[in-house]
């Protein structure tokens, strides 16, 4: 692997630094192709047309993690670029950190419809409420199910015994 | 106007393990409603539960046809974190099995999506037929037909045995002189051409607004493909192009998986040319340490990506992965509106869908 100069990089950082200022906690280069953004839930739709204008024109994938001694679910949106050359290499992975007693957020498949059954997905297996999605139901998870949101650490599997 | 329900699916086989909610018109489709789950085994969450090496054969086999891509996306950012350089010999040898699987993948995509779909025995008995001598090749090399577990952190489990070389370059050749004929009594054949051509149409911007990935993306005319735009392994030096198609019907996106069978033994070519000498795996720790990572692997469905976080255990802290097949289900519904209802398992089958990498 070439040490090659990050140079796409610190642009996009640099970029969405100064177009979205105090909208977002940190904004990081981690390594070649990954940057890193935390933004507040307030302000991550703001965030995300910003970065939709940049050129990220859809997620790849959001994850939800869970984090019960820190009473915080994290939602990543994991957004890459189809149409411009120069970005197709780079991943943006878009932190919001959420309340874990009762986790919402404003949806962000209006901006990237490719979001909509990933947040479906984080709806059903941590019980994240995607304000004004639109069709926020189970995907995976049969009808009936009423156990708590599957993967949060709190539902112990017979394999972890 | 009377509307009326109809379910295809979940039995197997009209629709995979999945059940598509068709309201109809006459005979048009006026909504088709993915259902899916009917195979969801939890994997995210038992993964969270064992130890990263027994984890390897869970994770690869929601895709039995295409499993040393989830392998390797899987093995790549438990490698990152440990700072695991592997040797070159590995990656050749990773991607002499990927390459193999995505013709292998590829074929059976044509045999049982392209040809069964649409009635066309032939297609069917030529995709497993010449499957069959990759399987041969798969199971020389690793000791399984499919489902290798092959790649585990740091290298491969075996070296190439023997006569490995001359037999993949014998398949090869014979692949080489039979692709011609598949063009000809399938992709060619104008009783198939009627029935693909202009059916689903998934234009550009679509493509691009539902992510959709790998070869219903570059069917739609778009020119993204990992293994160029965030080379992994030793995809940077090898020399290949990827195949696209402008119309983005359902024909174009067998198109671009026939030619990509082309790609891929000019790839294998190369590499078995070019195969080093050394090591086949260098030693690394069973644990991941604190931190995390996203891989990104070009399937033969598309883009797959493992996120992983570690906490310095020996079980990984969270993963999260996501397939083609997923990004891919979200075009679904989309291109199904407004269609004959006949025109349903042409539009299906061209997606090449795999239900249970889609539900894990």
């Amino acid at each position: 692997m070439t040490a090659a100069p990050l140079v796409v990089e610190e642009r996009v950082a640099t970029a969405a630094r100064e177009r979205l200022g105090s909208a977002v906690e940190e904004v990081k280069v981690e390594h070649r192709g990954r940057i890193s953004i935390t933004a507040r839930k307030e302000t991550a739709r703001d965030v995300a047309t910003c970065l939709h204008e940049m050129g990220f024109d859809h997620t790849i994938a959001v994850a939800g993690v869970d984090y019960p001694v820190e009473k915080r679910i994290e939602v990543i949106y994991f957004v890459s670029s189809f149409s411009s050359g120069d970005l197709k290499h780079v991943v943006v992975s878009l932190r919001i950190n959420l309340d874990r007693d009762k986790p919402s957020m404003q949806t962000l498949t209006p901006i990237w419809e490719s979001a909509s059954f990933f947040e479906r997905e984080a709806y059903e297996m941590f019980g994240v409420d995607f304000e004004g999605h639109p069709n926020l139901q189970k995907l995976l998870l049969q009808d009936n199910w009423d156990g708590p949101p599957p993967l949060r650490k709190d539902l112990r599997i017979p394999e972890m015994a | 106007m009377s509307i009326l329900d109809l379910n295809v699916g979940p039995q197997h086989p009209g629709s995979g393990h999945m059940r598509i909610m068709v309201k109809t018109d006459g005979d048009f489709i006026v909504e088709a409603t993915p259902d899916i789950g009917y195979v969801h085994r939890g994997v995210e969450k038992i993964a969270e539960s064992r130890n990263i090496i027994k984890n390897i054969p869970m994770i690869c086999r929601p895709n039995i046809a295409d499993d040393s891509h989830l392998n390797w996306s899987y093995i790549a950012p438990i490698e990152t974190l440990q700072g695991v350089e592997v040797p070159e010999r590995a990656l050749y040898i990773r991607t002499i099995l990927c390459e193999m699987n995505r013709i292998a993948s590829h074929l059976y995509g044509m045999a049982i999506m392209g040809g069964v779909f649409s009635g066309h025995t032939t297609m069917y008995m030529f995709g497993f037929g010449d499957r069959e001598l990759l399987l041969d090749l798969n199971e020389m090399l690793t000791g399984a037909r499919m489902t290798f577990s092959f790649s585990v952190p740091g290298g491969v489990r075996r070296d190439l045995p023997g006569g490995f070389r001359e037999k993949l370059l014998d398949t090869l050749d014979y692949l080489e002189l039979h692709l011609p004929a598949i063009d000809r009594i399938f992709l060619s054949n104008p009783i198939f051409v009627e029935r693909a051509k202009n059916v689903g149409v998934l234009r550009k911007a679509d493509a691009v607004r539902l992510g959709v990935v790998g070869p219903v993306l570059r069917g739609s005319g778009v020119r993204c493909d990992i293994r160029k735009d965030a080379p992994y392994g030793v995809y940077d030096r090898l020399d290949f192009e990827i195949p696209t198609s402008k119309e983005g019907d359902s024909l174009s996106r067998w198109r671009v998986r026939f030619e990509e069978i082309r790609q891929s033994i000019v790839i294998l070519r190369q590499a078995i040319r070019d195969i080093p000498k050394g090591p086949i795996a260098k030693k690394s720790p069973i644990m991941i340490p604190k931190g995390e990572a996203i891989s990104r692997i070009e399937s033969a469905r598309g883009e797959i990506n493992h996120y992983i976080i570690g906490d310095g255990s020996d079980k990984p802290y969270r993963v999260k992965m996501n397939t083609g097949s997923f990004k891919n289900l979200l075009a679904l519904p989309f291109l199904l509106k407004g269609v004959h209802i006949g025109d349903l398992p042409i539009i299906y089958g061209s997606l090449d869908y795999w239900p249970i990498e889609a539900d894990r």
